[in-house]
């Protein structure tokens, strides 16, 4: 995945995989995901992962989950 | 959890999912001596950061873009690691719905399977999964507004039964629960069975079982941190999944007498759409997967709720360019609906060069299906009063002229590669999940449930486990 996206990102990289239509798909796929991953714009669109993840820490702590 | 050299038990079990973890936490619990090796590493909790392309590489097979070959080409979701697949799953928990068990007895001659034979076991699972429906408040407005369609259109609905206690709806199931509140194997019966003794060993890759004279005696295997281990049991319980038990039996050569292992994969092949609500949905707070519709489930079609963050919402619409763009600024209003199909279509698995090659071609039968089911989404959409509806399909494509290869789709829950049949020619095991022709061998996993379910299956192969565990314990499990 992490090769993928790599690939995505540079000029030659992103024209072989425009080759391969399923692999190009999930390129463009995965770099839109990492694009709305950054947490300023996840924020702006109502998504703080930050958050939710020490929820759910906070929440584990208190009820003696694992 | 490492070990080099050689372990002696009563029972060796491979892979710690939904069919492992509860096989060893039962026979444990029951006096056995069991060793469990599984391949992928333990999760913690800590770590889940509630970050869909983060949590998709730690804790999926592949970085969860594992995919079929065939038309059209399908992402194939698995979990890697100490609770398997329900690590990761939406948590609903549906029985094997009785007609399918019907069908088993008189296709695959499983007699035994019956509703209420089998009825002790779901009850047992349940029970130790805290197995409840999803109440509306914790569903959120996503499911909401399937809800508000499905009513106008007078279609069969309700909430979902899923494996969650104390769950505050952090919208990021298929991530990594962040409060522990999805109840996976990892968390249940991995601790019960370690809590009665059990052994449990990962990064320990099965290279083979061992059989001589038609009687099991162990496993062969090695460890990430290197060196070999051979466990020694006259019982060995195969759950390593419906994709790779069939491989570790084929590299062991056994269980082809049939010439059946590897085939008949079954998969629920899925798909969402998208809508553009004129309320904010915000469709990551609350419970992912809380609704489901199954006015269509004779025809083979079961709606269930989807839905996550930005990231994963960015990678799942089906727009490109400005399109894309404008639709992920305006999220909060977005709103998605799932489609499974309960699928004819069969595929295979087997080995190239060590690691599985998943043929599954879709058949007509199936195309007719999801042209259906989407045509059946924008109606759920429009009745509930969504500004656009946005479909799985290349722009201007209509759902009565989809082709396979204008499907954008994924598929879960894959079944069959090693399937249960009363008749040696023509099943791997037989009904109490034995591999014909080998005393002591057993699978317990996705791989023996010989067709589709068209619900999803992890309490299937939950109780299916334990109702395995009871027969080596020589015991009825307990109603």
């Amino acid at each position: 995945m992490r090769l993928i996206v790599a690939l995505a990102r540079r000029p030659r990289g992103a024209r072989l995989l425009a080759a391969l239509a399923p692999v190009h798909q999930l390129a463009v796929g995965l770099l839109a995901m990492e694009h709305y991953e950054d947490p300023v714009i996840a924020r702006e669109l109502g998504w703080d992962a930050d958050a939710v993840a020490a929820r759910g820490r906070a929440l584990r702590r208190e009820e003696g989950r694992p | 959890m490492t070990a080099t050299g050689r372990i002696d038990a009563d029972v060796c079990i491979v892979g710690a999912g939904a069919g492992g973890a509860v096989a060893a936490a039962e026979l444990a619990e029951g006096g056995a001596k069991v060793v469990v090796l599984e391949q992928g590493p333990h999760h913690d909790a800590d770590r889940f950061s509630a970050r869909p392309i983060e949590m998709m590489t730690a804790l999926y097979r592949d970085g969860g873009q594992g995919v079929t070959l065939g038309t059209p080409p399908i992402v194939l979701p698995l979990g890697r690691g100490i609770g398997g697949t329900t690590l990761v799953n939406s948590g609903t928990c549906f029985r094997t719905p009785a007609a399918v068990l019907e069908r088993w007895q008189r296709e695959y001659g499983l007699h035994e399977l019956t509703v209420q034979a089998l009825d002790p076991c779901f009850a047992r699972v349940e029970r130790a999964l805290s197995v409840a429906e999803v109440t509306p408040e914790l569903a959120g407005a996503n499911a909401a507004v399937a809800r508000r369609g499905a009513e106008a259109l007078g279609w069969s609905h309700g909430y979902l039964r899923r494996n969650a206690s104390g769950c505050v709806g952090s919208g990021v199931c298929a991530f990594g629960c962040p409060t522990s509140a999805k109840q996976h194997t990892g968390i249940t019966y991995v601790p019960r069975a370690q809590a009665a003794g059990a052994e449990i060993l990962t990064g320990a890759q099965v290279h083979r079982v061992l059989v001589r004279d038609g009687r099991t005696r162990g496993v062969q295997a090695s460890l990430d941190g290197g060196g070999g281990l051979h466990v020694h049991a006259p019982e060995v319980i195969v759950a390593a999944g419906t994709i790779h038990t069939p491989l570790l039996l084929e590299r062991s050569g056994l269980g082809d007498s049939s010439g059946q292992l590897g085939q008949n994969l079954a998969l629920h092949p899925a798909t969402g759409a998208f809508a553009r609500m004129e309320e904010i949905v915000d469709m990551a707070r609350g419970v992912p997967q809380s609704f489901y519709i199954d006015e269509f489930s004779a025809q083979g079609l079961m709606f269930e709720g989807v839905a996550g963050p930005p990231s994963y919402v960015a990678m799942s619409l089906p727009l490109t360019g400005a399109r894309h763009a404008e639709a992920m600024a305006d999220y909060r209003r977005l709103a998605q609906f799932g489609l499974m199909v309960s699928d004819s279509s069969r595929g295979s698995v087997r080995s190239f060069a060590g690691r599985p090659l998943i043929r599954y071609d879709l058949v007509e039968a199936d195309l007719a299906r999801f042209r259906t089911g989407l045509a059946r989404m924008r109606e759920l959409f429009e009745a509930a009063g969504a500004r656009e509806v946005y479909l799985p399909l290349p722009h201007g494509v209509a759902p009565e002229r989809a082709r396979p290869r204008d499907l954008k789709l994924m598929a879960f829950h894959p079944l069959g590669t090693a399937r249960a049949d009363a008749r040696p020619t023509h099943g791997v095991v037989d009904g109490q999940l034995r591999l014909h022709g080998v005393e002591g061998l057993h699978v317990a996993d996705g791989s023996v449930v010989p067709s589709s379910l068209g619900v999803n299956p992890q309490i299937t192969i939950m109780a299916l486990a334990t109702r395995l565990a009871y027969h080596l314990l020589s015991r009825p499990c307990p109603s």
